[in-house]
């Protein structure tokens, strides 16, 4: 550990300089760089653009029927659920893919408090991109809520934080006279390909199964997208939010087959493709989910915003992985020796 | 709601098995992303919180116990292992969970850690490996690096580090397998995996100290050489890596090599294929002393064999004996020889059953 002020090399921890006496303990937690690194550190989520979040409110008590109708006209995905203005839960389309066991269920006779996902971890608009980056890669979300004094103000998703990435990191390379730390690693970003992303195995159903079978795929595999094959060939995609129009709340008989509900010829990519082209693409087409074909145009597994989230997660342990429950966390009394 | 027919639920998730505790370690640690994926594996596996132990040692580490959301006994130094077999022997539908540290397990606790293991009963030994004494502000451990200058040894480490998995090996586990904090797609496969091994299981974690030994082990690790130097093993897969997946593990004799497919007529066929059900573990000891940078460091389960576990068998040898002689009475096994009643006058008489 060098000494800022003197430039002694220090072993590692120590609480100040053997040499000038320098505080150094605070030198043990992470601090803003440069480039990726300086941006989800010092950026906040209040500095995020939002291009496509719309906030539902619903309570506890209504009908899962009439939040699915206003998540539908909104065309999002999820709704805040608040009693006494205070966030209590969130009812998102994973919720209806786990909870909705047929077509025989009467969403009008059920609350939503029996279907939400209760206690949402939520953060402020003060709060850095890096602790989004942590909730979403360790705790699964693909939202995350900003509450002020309390209160809901609105809803953050993966793919806002993606773009973010994206923006800073292309900030970084074309910025004037750039050939700092900063630059290089915009550079070497463009070179990892999706593959080199932390990817899940893939739901995957032949075009024939029924939209029961394809629902137990998803549910099984734990995966919000089922890629819809022909003999293995991609053929389309069906995803939860597919489920949500076309299926929740609709007269549709669940043994009916997938093909008739799926998204036909989706845009695709390939595994050696970049994670720049990936990011690109879910930002400008507005996919949550892409497929991945091989040369041979079989289903080769599925890159989501997810995944893109938990890479930069996994390129920053110490910023954004490895993270307390509450972020800025100062211990009152030194714990151990 | 419940299974009423209409709609279903998830028995358990993830925050279920968060406790209320604060989480005192250090911003950074790699603990955390440890403790996310034990707790992330959790509700998968079906077991309810109650059936559920978590025994720690002393260390970082073995502050685990207070921030799961099951039962948990942060034990004496070293002696996890052995509290850990105490518990699962007297109560067998247990699932008891060993967390350690490389200073905990391969120190002050060697001895009960390797007996632990010999014995094969169904423990789940979680070893943090951060390769430095971190609870005591940084003097060296038994992993620590040959050469590594810390506050004990200022002029470098003399000590050879034990290698974790060569010593588990040799303890005869019938489970063995690694992980890094930084992976966590990885880490909760392998620790899955090990929570569904039956018997002794052992993962060792590589596990980063942001303070005391910080980038440990970021010269393989990190995110944009992982790909080129890590082995990730596969059973009944040859031992292929490498950002292009072209290289791979071959034997030359008994030695391993890394060969580059297709180059000087190196064909797949010719790679080294993992196999974790081996019956001996040699092959699994070549694979788990590769070290970066002669070769690229192996992740995954490196042995997974069944043998019957010892509270298996014990119960059994109970249950035998109890068919033999009958169920038994603590009272009358108590008084049954060598005792003696004093009388008023301090005579000494052979006391006689109570039975």
């Amino acid at each position: 550990m060098i000494c800022p002020q003197c430039g002694h090399n220090n072993l590692e921890g120590l609480d100040s300089c053997e040499a000038c006496f320098q505080d150094l303990s605070t030198l043990d937690v992470p601090q803003p760089t440069e480039g990726l690194q300086k941006h989800i550190m010092a950026g906040t989520i209040g500095q995020v653009e939002f291009p496509f979040d719309r906030l539902v409110v619903i309570e506890p008590t209504d009908s899962v029927a009439h939040a699915v109708s206003r998540i539908k006209v909104a065309g999002i995905g999820q709704a805040v659920v608040v009693e006494d203005e205070k966030p209590v839960g969130i009812l998102t389309e994973r919720d209806l893919l786990y909870k909705m066991t047929g077509p025989e269920i009467d969403l009008k006779k059920i609350q939503v408090k029996e279907m939400m996902t209760p206690n949402p971890d939520a953060v402020e608009e003060g709060d850095a991109i890096r602790v989004v980056i942590n909730m979403m890669s360790v705790g699964g979300y693909r939202h995350v809520l900003i509450v002020k004094d309390g209160k809901v103000a609105r809803i953050i998703s993966a793919k806002a934080i993606a773009n973010y990435i994206l923006d800073t990191s292309a900030l970084d390379f074309y910025s004037a006279g750039g050939e700092g730390p900063s630059k290089s690693f915009a550079i070497r970003l463009r070179q990892v390909k999706i593959r080199h992303l932390p990817l899940r195995s893939p739901a995957l159903v032949e075009r024939i199964a029924s939209m029961r079978e394809t629902i137990e795929a998803m549910r099984s595999t734990h995966r919000g997208v089922a890629l819809i094959c022909d003999h293995g060939k991609l053929v389309g995609i069906f995803t939860e939010r597919d489920l949500l129009k076309k299926i929740i709340g609709e007269p549709v008989n669940w043994s009916a087959s997938v093909e008739q509900f799926m998204t036909p010829n989706p845009a695709k990519l390939s595994p050696d493709d970049s994670i720049v082209r990936a990011m690109k693409l879910m930002y400008e087409g507005d996919y949550r989910n892409t497929p991945l074909i091989d040369t041979s145009g079989k289903a080769a597994g599925v890159v989501t915003v997810r995944d893109v989230i938990t890479y930069f997660a996994e390129l920053f342990p110490k910023e954004a992985l490895n993270l307390p429950p509450d972020p800025y966390q100062k211990m009152a009394t030194p714990d151990g020796a | 709601m419940g299974d009423n027919g209409q709609t279903k639920t998830l028995t358990l998730t993830k925050k279920d098995f968060v406790s209320d505790q604060e989480v005192r370690w250090c911003p950074g640690c790699g603990d955390y992303s440890i403790l996310a994926q034990v707790q992330k594996v959790m509700p998968e596996l079906g077991i309810p919180k109650e059936k559920i132990v978590f025994v720690s040692g002393i260390g970082c580490s073995s502050r685990f116990p207070y921030y799961m959301n099951t039962y948990g006994f942060h034990g004496i130094h070293g002696r996890a292992p052995t509290l850990a077999t105490g518990i699962k022997a007297a109560n067998p539908e247990l699932s008891v969970w060993v967390i350690t540290g490389d200073g905990d397990a391969l120190s002050i606790g060697g001895n009960h850690f390797i007996h632990a293991i010999r014995r094969n009963i169904d423990l789940k030994i979680i070893l943090f490996n951060n390769r430095i004494y971190g609870l005591t502000k940084g003097q060296y451990s038994p992993t620590s690096e040959f050469g590594k200058k810390t506050k004990s040894s200022p002029m470098g480490v003399i000590d050879y580090p034990i290698k974790p998995l060569s010593l588990a090996f040799s303890s005869e586990a019938t489970f063995v397998a690694r992980s890094i904090d930084g992976d966590p797609k990885h880490l909760a496969s392998v620790i899955d995996r090990l929570a569904k091994h039956k018997g002794s299981g052992f993962v060792e974690v590589y596990q980063n100290c942001n303070i005391f030994n910080d980038g440990a082990y970021e010269y393989f690790s990190a995110r944009d050489v992982r790909d080129d130097r890590t082995l990730y093993l596969e059973h009944g897969k040859p031992l292929i890596f490498g950002k292009d997946k072209n290289k791979g593990i071959r034997l030359n004799g008994v030695r391993p090599e890394v060969v580059t497919i297709g180059e000087g007529g190196v064909r797949v066929d010719d790679l080294l294929v993992h196999d974790e059900t081996a019956p001996e573990p040699n092959l699994a000891y070549i694979l788990g002393r590769l070290e970066y940078p002669e070769f690229p460091v192996p992740m995954g389960v490196f042995r997974a064999v069944q043998k019957p576990t010892y509270e298996t068998m014990l119960e059994a040898q109970i249950a035998q004996d109890i068919k033999v002689k009958g169920p038994g009475n603590l009272e009358e096994l108590l008084n049954s020889g060598e005792t003696w009643l004093i009388g008023p006058d301090g005579d000494q008489q052979p006391a006689k059953s109570t039975a």
